[in-house]
């Protein structure tokens, strides 16, 4: 690995206009290039129209009511305020705080290693780091949401995403590029002090766990005696070993080629499965129970962390991410097309009484935490520090990823919602209410969802079970989680192309590749846990010092067990919960995933402050004290509410009294050993609540007394690594300039000159 | 997604490091999902 020297000279400035050539080497071409050049007339009109149409389609998603509204008026709507928001508010959080320097060099280029340090082209990074990002999240949450009417999920997903969510993404970036691509929980000792830094570390830990078990939880939830969808997900596994064992042995590096393989007999295993769930033994061995499906997916979880990457994960990977970006494209596509009508309600009365039974509580906090993916997720800053940074060309390159990356999520989010807002309320409720209250059978769901007080006509048990024959499946009824809904409903789009017949494909093609992000979420930060329990364990010290060579594979072995053990036991718990699992954990999946959030936009205001920008620190603080408002709200009801429907221990202690009682039935408990695995969920599900609750206020107290001292002038130095003058160009957004084009021509013709005369320009760099 | 990272390392060892020996593709392949194996990249919800 180089070390990185400090400039032998300030660099080169050459101006032409209103652009500004800087480079860092007399032979060489420049290396950045600052385009002062005011707006022309042309982009005005654009964006004047831009602005102007995303204001009727708002007005006709919002205030326009009646039967007719389309659901090409949200993606529209979405879109127009990417682009506002894009060319307009990412510009000043990059003028006013971000600052590219592009004659510095980026840790990626200091410290090429050709392994986790590239320059790595801006539209193959900004691929990566969306299918890094996005997954199972953005579809999920907003479906959930949808209890509540679109509106304000609609909302909360544009407002959230431009306001909170990519400014996270944008700055965190920021923070680590500066800092050779630093995780999130050191980036919080450096700056905050130890015990913000450990705080932060187990709070990572903590709520990773808790994301691993709920994702869990959707695929069993969406697979349980679905012998197709089974079969389908179950084929991903020898397929990827097929895929793993095709790199590694015949043709190494062929990735794209594999890949189209890979795809070409998922989708067989898709069609497939069908056939296999018509056969007795199919039925037999694929049509499991979910706590069956959950010790598979325990055994999965386990296996693929201790194996080789380029086994499993690696050629998962690789079809997961060409899974998201196709079958999301595939889905905005489809909209587009089939223009579908949207049938749910603008805000339903769940919206003000929260008494849905998807899940718990009012509008505000609920609704922020049940779509975080999408609006602001916490997430992120674990992959905006650490991998993406580590491959980034220049700085101006991260609005780009950072802000454009999480625009792009939230667009996936919306298309979520659109998806779930064109089927039937009634049917909504059907697949999201919890057993307990549908009952399971086509007449009890039907005489549930009737009285719930939904417009439109009445459901009837026909109906219900012709919805399940129509996707290929015996029951839709309380198949919880977001995944079957979505499903439903992309099956409704999707029919535009190849008619009703081929809807049960589309219905298991949908669950295959929920499944198959979801899936690749788990066995990834199972692995990624494993490392952070045995890093944290080794500095302990003594015995377990030897935990960190990562090749003593006992010491693996047992961390991963561990990790395994902890989500695997949530999991489960969440599976067999008389009161329905999604809705008891969900909630606490969005506090914890937010909390984060707020621990990420704490360090960025904290740096923003260190570097002086008082000024301009409101733009992550609103992010902030908004997430903050939220899920500090969210965890004082889930803790203290004497509502039992919201508040764990009131909840625990309802049924704790009732076994004291002597009862054996008790609200959604049918017998005694249910009503204490009540008991036991809402304890362990209150002590989380607590837990991360502590955690994020140590982490913001810490920050505001950082950012009080620098505020007073002194406090703790700046971590920032120190630059390096960059010596290579690349353009800055997605479509180069006419600027750009030319120095990165001048770049081609030195590099083929270069290859020409080899020998003589051996040497001319400098690290 | 990855086919063009030997073509890459290729041409960054000829800059860089013209006198050191440059990998087979097949040797940088294991090397790169050895570095994998002890760097997990997360991926998100």
């Amino acid at each position: 690995m180089a070390t990185p020297t400090a400039a032998p000279s300030s660099p080169i400035e050459h101006r032409d206009g209103d652009i500004t050539y800087i480079r860092t080497d007399k032979a060489l071409p420049p290396v950045a290039i600052i385009d002062r050049s005011p707006i022309t007339a042309r982009h005005k009109v654009v964006f004047g129209i831009v602005a102007l149409l995303g204001a009727v389609a708002w007005a006709m998603m919002a205030v326009v009511r009646g039967e007719t509204v389309n659901a090409v008026w949200f993606v529209i709507a979405a879109i127009c305020t990417y682009v506002i928001a894009y060319r307009f508010y990412a510009r000043l959080i990059e003028t006013k705080i971000v600052r590219p320097r592009d004659d510095e060099a980026t840790p990626a280029e200091v410290f090429e290693n050709d392994t986790d340090y590239m320059p790595t082209d801006r539209r193959v990074l900004f691929g990566h780091h969306f299918a890094a990002i996005a997954g199972a999240g953005p579809l999920v949450g907003p479906v959930l949401a949808m209890q509540m009417g679109y509106l304000p999920g609609a909302i909360w997903i544009l407002i959230g995403a431009v306001f909170a969510g990519c400014v996270q993404d944008y700055l965190v970036l920021w923070v680590s590029v500066r800092r050779r691509g630093r995780s999130l929980g050191q980036m919080v000792r450096d700056e905050m002090g130890t015990v913000a830094g450990a705080s932060a570390l187990v709070a990572v830990f903590v709520i990773m766990i808790i994301l691993l078990a709920v994702l869990a939880l959707v695929v069993v939830q969406a697979l349980a005696q679905s012998p197709w969808g089974v079969f389908s997900i179950a084929m991903t596994i020898p397929i990827a070993v097929l895929m793993g064992l095709y790199l590694r042995f015949l043709r190494p590096g062929r990735v794209s080629e594999v890949t189209v393989i890979g795809v070409v007999l998922l989708l067989l295993a898709v069609v497939s499965g069908d056939w296999v769930a018509e056969t007795s033994w199919g039925e037999r061995w694929f049509g499991l129970s979910p706590v069956a499906l959950s010790w598979c997916i325990i055994i999965y979880g386990f296996t693929a962390s201790v194996l080789p990457v380029w086994l499993l994960l690696a050629p998962r990977d690789y079809l997961s991410t060409f899974m998201k970006v196709g079958a999301i494209g595939l889905l905005a596509v489809g909209i587009l097309l089939a223009r579908p009508l949207v049938q749910a309600p603008a805000v339903s009365h769940f919206a003000i009484s929260g008494t849905g039974p998807v899940f718990a509580g009012s509008l505000f906090p609920f609704l922020f935490i049940t779509i975080a993916c999408g609006a602001l997720s916490g997430f992120h800053s674990l992959i905006s520090s650490g991998t993406t940074p580590k491959l980034l060309t220049k700085q101006s390159q991260m609005r780009l990823i950072g802000y454009g990356g999480m625009l792009t999520e939230s667009f996936v989010a919306i298309m979520a919602l659109t998806t779930a807002a064109i089927l039937d309320p009634h049917l909504y409720f059907v697949i999201n209410a919890p057993a307990a209250q549908t009952g399971s059978t086509a007449a009890s769901a039907a005489h549930y969802v009737n009285g719930l007080g939904l417009s439109g006509s009445p459901a009837t048990p026909a109906q219900i079970t012709q919805a399940a024959h129509d996707v290929g499946e015996k029951t839709v009824i309380s198949r919880t989680g977001g995944a079957p809904t979505l499903a439903i409903g992309m099956s409704d789009v999707l029919d535009f192309f190849g008619g009703r017949k081929l809807q049960p494909f589309w219905y298991h093609f949908a669950i295959m590749f929920e499944a198959v992000f979801i899936l690749t979420t788990v066995d990834a930060g199972t692995r990624v846990a494993r490392f952070m329990l045995s890093d944290g364990l080794s500095n302990l010290g003594g015995p377990l010092r030897r935990l960190r060579d990562p090749s003593w594979r006992i010491g693996a072995g047992i961390c991963s067990l561990i990790v395994v053990a902890a989500w695997g036991s949530v999991l489960l718990m969440g599976v067999t919960d008389p009161l329905g699992g999604i809705n008891t954990l969900f909630p606490l999946f969005g506090i914890a995933n937010q909390l984060l959030a707020a621990i990420a936009l704490t360090l960025v205001s904290v740096v923003a402050l260190k570097k002086g920008y008082l000024k301009w620190v409101w733009i992550p603080a609103i992010g902030l004290l908004w997430d903050l408002a939220v899920t500090l709200t969210a965890s004082w009801q889930k803790i203290f509410s004497g509502d039992p429907k919201v508040g764990y221990w009131t909840q625990h202690h309802q049924y704790q009294q009732a076994k004291h009682a002597g009862k054996t039935v008790f609200g959604s408990a049918k017998n005694l050993h249910q009503i204490d695995a009540v008991i036991r969920n809402t304890f362990i599900q209150g002590t989380l609540s607590i837990v991360f609750a502590v955690l994020v206020v140590i982490v913001f107290l810490a920050g505001t007394i950082v950012a009080l001292r620098v505020v007073r002038g002194g406090g703790r130095a700046l971590s920032e690594d120190p630059t390096a003058p960059s010596r290579l160009f690349a353009p800055s957004g997605l479509v180069p300039t006419r600027a750009e084009r030319e120095v990165e021509r001048q770049w081609d013709a030195l590099l083929n000159s270069r290859t020409a005369s080899q020998a003589k320009f051996v040497g001319t760099s400098a690290h | 997604m990855g086919d063009s990272h030997y073509q890459r390392y290729v041409e960054h060892r000829r800059r860089e490091h013209p006198d050191e020996p440059v990998l087979t593709e097949r040797q940088y392949w294991m090397m790169r999902y050895a570095a994998a194996d002890s760097r997990p990249g997360m991926r998100c919800c």
